[in-house]
């Protein structure tokens, strides 16, 4: 397992053995896709769960990208940030509480923790 | 001379439709490394438009796209192309809805994340099943039209109501149980249920219990010798695939409890002696009448209709089928005019009409009957009415009337002038023929035993010397 610090540890953790395995297959390509992708989730899920309260978009915006999050989060053995984003999910139909910000910013902070741990693996050529 | 190499045949295409850029490009890498490059959209908008172009075999379809529920794209994709084979890709807490989109046709589904081999053995077996599909419905499948591409273009109420629940059925493994009237359409039914199961691939086979002595039956269901080696019988040769058993409650007795002990146990009981290899396959029956009054009279056992009466399903009468019967007719038309190289294209509005109002006891047998009759004796481009057989009205409701006392003194003046012997073969012949050939129901009918008339028609077939 590769630790990211700053956040919750479940969150920054991911199957190296299962990423190598992912990156070994093209030499590359899939990798910068990935950073790309998660860069894109953070980004998107900043957005729109760091709106003030009553400005939050509505609940099926967020949920798309927390489904496609997860969908990423799966395939890297990233299961921590996937059962986080899913309880994220299961909250979302609920009215937003204290805690929903801060939710968002820690997924969004393990997607940055995660494209770190990525960036750090070496890549075999194809 | 032509020295051209045939190409070989073409790969069914497969689409893969996944919005996340990375995951597309890691199932596309992994599909590509086994030789299956699919064609990728990444939005519900931009599937439909490749589903189109391409035509694919395959779907991989994640079931949430930005822009389109996947189950809405799913329900489009298969009433555009319902052979096609659709593999929902759902995370793990969204199984319930990977489970309602194979309620809803899908072929299977995929638990992210996705394993390589997996992926790889769920998009070929979808591959191969599609390819047989395929192979089966363009051959002729023993018969010399497939009349399952008129089953599922049907519009009528029953008629749609039955391919829904042959499609929710054929993905199960239970046994069905095909009711409907002669020349309705249970074997096609069957053949449905088959190709549109995960066993679409491995044999079909059928048995006509009506059709078989006791003896011949007994071969043809389990081999023909005993301690040779069973590999002979259909129960066998269907291994892997769909027995069709046809008019069960024929089957002597003895034979329903040899059936029974091999589908519960694969065990043969005539040898004690388990078969060679495991037993597996789909049961599939099919009757005019309902078994359960087989088991009341005592020729079906209770346990073997408790084994294969399952899941039943009821195929309409063609009378039942509403305006479906004129589409019906102008797809036959064509189609026995192809087989018969004459050039008929339609049928008037005069014959459409006529056709439409008949009563049909033969059902489809009886319509494809007429109509190849009316092709094969005449040019066309267009079936008339003056091309239908005379007397067809007539004929049609004779069979459906109830006979009354002129009947009786008509048949006194058909036996006029006949020995007593002639008689007799008259009767048991004319009872096999409203039994569809079946001889244990003609012997019910006359009340006699089944080897009597077994031993008659031995005795009719010898010319006389």
């Amino acid at each position: 397992m590769y630790f990211v610090t700053s956040i919750a540890m479940p969150l920054r953790q991911f199957d190296t053995q299962l990423v190598d395995d992912l990156l070994a297959l093209d030499g590359g390509e899939l990798r910068d896709q990935l950073l790309a992708d998660l860069s894109r989730c953070a980004a998107q899920i900043r957005e729109n769960g760091g709106s003030p309260r009553q400005d939050m978009p509505p609940p099926e915006q967020i949920r798309r990208d927390l489904h496609e999050l997860r969908g990423i989060a799966l395939t890297i053995g990233a299961t921590g940030l996937s059962e986080y984003c899913l309880e994220t999910e299961d909250r979302l139909f609920h009215p937003p509480d204290a805690t929903s910000r801060l939710r968002y910013a820690t997924i969004a902070a393990a997607c940055d923790a995660l494209a770190e741990g990525i960036l750090a693996r070496r890549v075999d050529p194809a | 001379m032509n020295n051209a190499v045939p190409a070989p045949p073409k790969r069914p295409a497969v689409l893969l439709v996944e919005d996340t850029p990375s995951l597309q490009m890691l199932y596309r890498m992994v599909l590509t490394k086994v030789g299956c490059p699919p064609v990728c959209a990444a939005s519900g908008a931009e599937a439909l438009s490749k589903f189109e172009k391409h035509r694919p075999g395959v779907v991989l379809l994640d079931l949430m796209l930005p822009d389109m529920d996947g189950m809405t794209l799913l329900h489009q994709m298969l009433t555009l192309a319902p052979r096609t084979r659709i593999v929902v890709i759902t995370a793990n807490a969204s199984i319930d809805k990977a489970i309602e989109a194979t309620r809803k046709g899908a072929h299977d589904f995929l638990v992210k994340p996705l394993g390589d081999q997996r992926l790889v053995s769920t998009v070929t077996n979808a591959l191969n099943v599609f390819t047989a599909q395929n192979r089966t419905s363009t051959a002729p499948q023993g018969s010399l039209l497939d009349l399952s591409p008129y089953f599922r273009h049907a519009k009528s109420e029953p008629m749609q109501r039955l391919c829904s629940q042959i499609a929710a059925v054929a993905r199960s493994m239970a046994p069905v149980f095909i009711l409907g009237e002669q020349g309705s359409g249970k074997k096609t039914v069957a053949r449905m249920v088959h190709a549109e199961s995960p066993r679409a691939a491995r044999p079909f086979v059928t048995v006509n219990c009506a059709l078989h002595d006791p003896p011949s039956l007994e071969a043809e269901l389990f081999g023909r010798a005993k301690h040779v080696g069973p590999e002979q019988g259909a129960i066998f040769a269907a291994n892997g695939g769909t027995l069709l058993i046809e008019n069960p409650q024929d089957m002597p007795l003895h034979l329903q409890t040899w059936l029974l002990s091999i589908l519960q146990n694969g065990i043969d009981s005539r040898s004690d002696a388990p078969p060679p290899e495991p037993i597996d396959l789909r049961l599939v029956c099919s009757a005019r009448t309902h078994p359960g009054d087989a088991v009341r009279t005592g020729t079906l056992s209770a346990d073997l209709y408790y084994h294969m009466f399952v899941i039943p399903l009821q195929v309409p009468a063609l009378r039942d089928r509403g305006d479906d019967i004129i589409p019906f007719a102008r797809n036959l038309v064509t189609l026995i005019s192809r087989q018969e190289g004459k050039r008929f294209t339609g049928i008037s509005a005069a014959a459409a009409a006529h056709l439409a109002q008949l009563p049909w006891p033969g059902n489809l047998r009886e319509l494809i009957n007429v109509l190849r009759h009316a092709v094969v004796l005449h040019d066309g481009p267009e079936l008339t009415q003056q091309m239908l057989p005379e007397g067809l009205v007539a004929a049609a409701t004779d069979a459906t009337r109830i006979p009354s006392d002129t009947s009786a003194l008509t048949l006194e003046d058909a036996m006029a002038g006949l020995s007593m012997a002639e008689i007799e073969e008259r009767a048991v012949r004319a009872a096999i023929a409203r039994h569809d050939g079946s001889i244990p129901r003609a012997a019910r009918e006359l009340d006699i035993a089944p080897s009597t008339i077994y031993r008659k028609r031995d005795v009719w077939s010898k010319p006389a010397t």
